[in-house]
C-alpha cells in the first residue's frame, strides 16, 4: 500500500493504518531502534509506542515522506529511552561508536552529563545541520545519514550501497572534518 | 554542546535528505536481520573513555603452538614443463576467508573533474568486447576487454586508431546503443602488458592497453560519458551499478560546459580549453631506442624465455619499465629496469634458466591445498575482534641454483573498542625435491634470505592503519 493510501487511514481513524504501517515500516523502524538500544525487547517497544504516536499525530500531521517521519520518531524515542535508562543497561555499540566519532566534530565538548541542549539551541542546531548536509554530494550525505542517522555500521552501509568498506570510512571521515570546521564557522563549539 | 546533542539534532534534519539515504541504503541489503548485538559498552563508560582519552587494553597473544614450526613434510607437485607458453596451472584466483583486502591504506581518488584535466581524454565507440574475462593479478577482480575505435582525442597526442581498454566486469553493460563515448583514461602498458585470462587459465599480453582515471569503483563513473544524437544519453546510469555515476557525469559537464545538456562539440572544447597536459603522448617502445633495450626487448618477447609482466613509470616521471618473470603466474626476483632518459639497463642479478624451470614446485597446486584446510591465524586470539580480510598469495625465489616456492597467508583483524588493528601471518615452504611445510618466518629467512614479503611486525602487536 502506498504512502498515501496509509495517511489516508490514519485521517479516516482506520486503525488497518497501523497494521500497514507496520507491515511497510516495521523492520526499517526495528533496525533504527535496535541500533540504539541493542536489546530486541526495547526495540520493540520502541516500536509500537512509534505507531502509537503516529497515531496520535496523523491528522492533524500531514508526513510529505512517511518513511523519513517514522525514522524520525522511531530515532527520538529511542534516544529518549535510553536516556531514561538505568546505568546497568547499555546502548547499542553502533550508537556508542558513532558517537564516539562525533565527538571528532567539536572543537571543545563540554562536560554536561545531565544537561540538555536548550531547545532554542538544540532547533538551530539542526538548522545548522541541515545546511551543512546541503553542501555534500549526494553520495556523501547517504553515507553520513547512513551513518549517524541510522547508525548503521560502515560495513553495513558498504553491503548496502555496493561500495569498499574503506571508502566509506574514508567518506566518514572526510565528512566529520568538514562538519567540524562548519559547526566552528557557526560558532557552535562555544 | 556535546556529541550525543549532535546525534539528537540530527533527527531533525530535512526529511528529504532522510528519505533519499532511505531509499539508498535499502539497496542491496535486502531486509536487515536482526541480530542480537553480543557486544556491549556502558554509556558511561564509553564517555568516560572519550574525556579521559584511550584505555590500553591488553590484546592477548595466543603463544604459537608447538606445530607452528613442525618439521613434517607433505608431497607437492612438481612442474616439470618449461612455461614457455604463458599457461598456468593450479588456481588463479583464491579467496582464503570472506572479507574486504587486506590492504586498508587505500590512497584518495581523484575526483572525475580533475581527471579530465589530467589523463588522456578520447571520444571513442566500442567496436567489439573480448569474450574472455581477464585479471591484472591472480587474485584481482574480473575485467572485460572493450577494443575502442578513437574517434577523437581531446588530451594526449599520438593516440592509436583503435585501443584495448580494460573495463571492471562488475560494471558491464550493453555498449552498442551509444553512438559515442567519452573516456578520461590512464596508459597501462606499451607491449607485453601481461593479464591473466581467467577462461583459458593462461596469460595474455597486450599492446597499448588503457584503464580509467578514476576508477567506477570508487567514484561510479564520471570518467565515461556516453552521447547519443548530440545530446548526453543518461541511460548508462539506469544499471544500479552506477548509482552515482550520473551525478558525477553531470557534475563534469556542468564543470566544462556551465550546463548539463551541453552537446558533445561544447563539452569537447570545454576540456580542451582547460586540460593540463594536451600534448602528452602515448607511450611507445619507439622512445626506448638504445641497445641494450634492443637485448632486453629480444629476452622478454612473450614466451621465448618465459613470461614477464611489464611495468612502467607513471608520465611526468623519468621514464623506466621494467620486466619481471612470472612462473605459473607468480612472481619471481628476475626484474630488469630499463631508464630510457638514461639509456641504461640495471637488473636484480637472478635469472631462471629452461633447466631451472624444468624442476619448479606448483605453488598454485599448495594454494589449492590449503584453501580446504580451513586456515587459521596461528599467533592472535580471536576472541572479540573483528575480521576485516585475509587472503593468500605466493611467490618464488632462486637460492643456490634450486627454485622455491613460498606461499603466505594473511589476516587483518579490527578491535572494536579501542579500534585497533591487528595483522597476523602463516608461511609454507614449497622445495624443489617436491614437498612442502609450514615454517616459522625466521626458518624462511634462513632458506631463501631476506625478503620483503616476509613480514617483520611482531606478532599480536597493534598496526597502524590508514582510515
Amino acid at each position: 500500500m502506498d504512502d498515501h493510501a496509509i495517511i489516508a487511514l490514519y485521517n479516516a481513524r482506520d486503525e488497518q493504518a497501523i497494521a500497514e504501517t507496520a507491515h511497510k515500516y516495521g523492520a526499517h523502524c526495528l533496525a533504527i531502534a535496535e541500533n540504539i538500544l541493542a536489546s530486541i525487547r526495547d526495540s520493540e517497544e520502541c516500536v509500537n509506542d512509534t505507531w502509537l504516536q503516529t497515531w496520535n499525530s496523523i491528522p492533524p500531521a500531514n508526513p510529505h515522506s512517511l518513511r523519513a517521519w517514522l525514522s524520525r520518531v522511531t530515532r527520538n524515542l529511542a534516544l529518549n529511552r535510553l536516556a531514561a535508562r538505568s546505568a546497568d543497561k547499555r546502548a547499542g555499540e553502533h550508537y556508542t561508536t558513532a558517537l564516539e566519532e562525533l565527538s571528532e566534530c567539536i572543537a571543545a565538548p563540554t562536560d554536561t552529563e545531565g544537561e540538555v541542549l536548550r531547545r532554542e539551541e538544540a532547533k538551530a542546531l539542526a538548522k545548522s545541520l541541515n545546511r551543512f548536509l546541503q553542501t555534500l554530494p549526494t553520495r556523501d550525505r547517504d553515507i553520513f545519514l547512513g551513518r549517524y542517522y541510522f547508525l548503521y555500521s560502515a560495513k553495513e552501509i558498504a553491503q548496502r550501497l555496493g561500495m569498499k568498506e574503506n571508502y566509506v570510512r574514508n567518506v566518514l571521515s572526510r565528512t566529520r572534518e568538514k562538519l567540524r570546521g562548519h559547526l566552528r564557522k557557526e560558532e557552535f563549539d562555544l | 554542546m556535546t556529541e550525543k546533542d549532535l546525534l539528537s539534532a540530527l533527527s531533525d534534519v530535512d526529511e528529504g535528505y532522510v528519505e533519499h539515504a532511505a531509499t539508498a541504503l535499502e539497496g542491496r541489503g535486502g531486509g536487515r536481520r536482526r541480530r542480537i548485538l553480543q557486544t556491549v559498552i556502558a554509556l558511561a563508560a564509553a564517555l568516560c573513555l572519550l574525556i579521559a582519552g584511550t584505555v590500553g587494553v591488553a590484546l592477548s597473544v595466543r603463544e604459537p603452538d608447538g606445530t607452528a614450526t613442525e618439521s613434517s613434510s607433505f608431497p607437492l607437485p612438481l612442474l616439470t614443463t618449461p612455461h614457455h607458453s604463458g599457461e598456468l596451472s593450479g588456481k588463479q584466483y583464491v579467496s582464503l576467508l570472506e572479507g574486504s583486502s587486506l590492504s586498508t591504506d587505500e590512497a584518495e581518488y581523484p575526483d572525475p573533474v580533475i581527471a579530465y584535466r589530467e589523463a588522456y581524454v578520447i571520444t571513442a565507440r566500442v567496436i567489439e568486447v573480448l569474450p574472455d574475462v581477464y585479471s591484472r593479478t591472480p587474485y584481482a577482480a574480473p575485467d572485460k576487454i572493450l577494443r575502442l575505435q578513437v574517434l577523437d582525442v581531446l588530451n594526449g597526442a599520438n593516440m592509436p586508431e583503435e585501443i584495448y581498454f580494460l573495463f571492471p566486469a562488475e560494471y558491464m553493460i550493453d555498449f552498442s546503443p551509444y553512438s559515442e563515448i567519452v573516456f578520461a583514461m590512464q596508459q597501462l602498458g606499451i607491449e607485453n602488458f601481461l593479464l591473466y585470462n581467467q577462461t583459458d587459465r593462461c596469460v595474455e599480453s597486450f599492446s597499448l592497453l588503457f584503464d580509467f582515471w578514476t576508477h567506477p569503483i570508487h567514484t561510479p563513473n564520471g570518467a565515461m560519458i556516453p552521447f547519443t544524437d548530440g545530446t548526453p544519453d543518461l541511460r548508462l546510469w539506469e544499471n544500479e551499478n552506477w548509482r552515482y555515476g550520473a551525478e558525477n557525469a553531470l557534475e563534469v559537464l556542468k564543470t566544462y560546459t556551465g550546463k548539463t545538456d551541453c552537446t558533445p562539440e561544447e563539452f569537447k572544447a570545454g576540456i580542451r580549453a582547460q586540460t593540463r597536459y594536451p600534448d602528452c603522448p602515448v607511450r611507445t617502445q619507439a622512445s626506448f631506442d638504445f641497445d641494450a633495450a634492443r637485448t632486453v626487448f629480444a629476452y622478454v618477447e612473450p614466451y621465448i624465455n618465459g613470461t614477464f609482466m611489464q611495468e612502467e613509470s607513471d608520465p611526468g616521471d623519468p621514464p623506466l619499465i621494467s620486466y619481471i618473470r612470472l612462473i605459473n603466474g607468480f612472481r619471481t626476483e628476475e626484474r630488469i629496469v630499463m631508464n630510457g632518459e638514461k639509456q641504461t639497463v640495471t637488473d636484480s642479478g637472478v635469472r631462471y634458466t629452461a633447466e631451472d624451470l624444468q624442476s619448479v614446485p606448483d605453488i598454485g597446486a599448495l594454494i589449492e591445498i590449503l584453501e580446504q584446510k580451513n586456515l587459521t591465524p596461528p599467533h592472535l586470539d580471536t576472541d572479540g575482534l573483528e575480521m576485516r580480510g585475509g587472503q593468500i598469495t605466493g611467490w618464488y625465489r632462486k637460492v643456490n641454483g634450486k627454485v622455491y616456492g613460498i606461499v603466505k597467508a594473511e589476516w587483518l583483524f579490527f578491535e572494536p573498542r579501542q579500534r585497533q588493528y591487528y595483522r597476523d601471518d602463516l608461511y609454507f615452504l614449497a622445495t624443489p625435491d617436491g614437498t612442502y611445510r609450514k615454517v616459522s618466518r625466521e626458518e624462511l629467512r634462513s632458506v631463501i634470505g631476506e625478503d620483503h614479503y616476509i613480514d617483520t611486525y611482531p606478532h599480536g602487536s597493534r598496526v597502524e592503519v590508514y582510515e
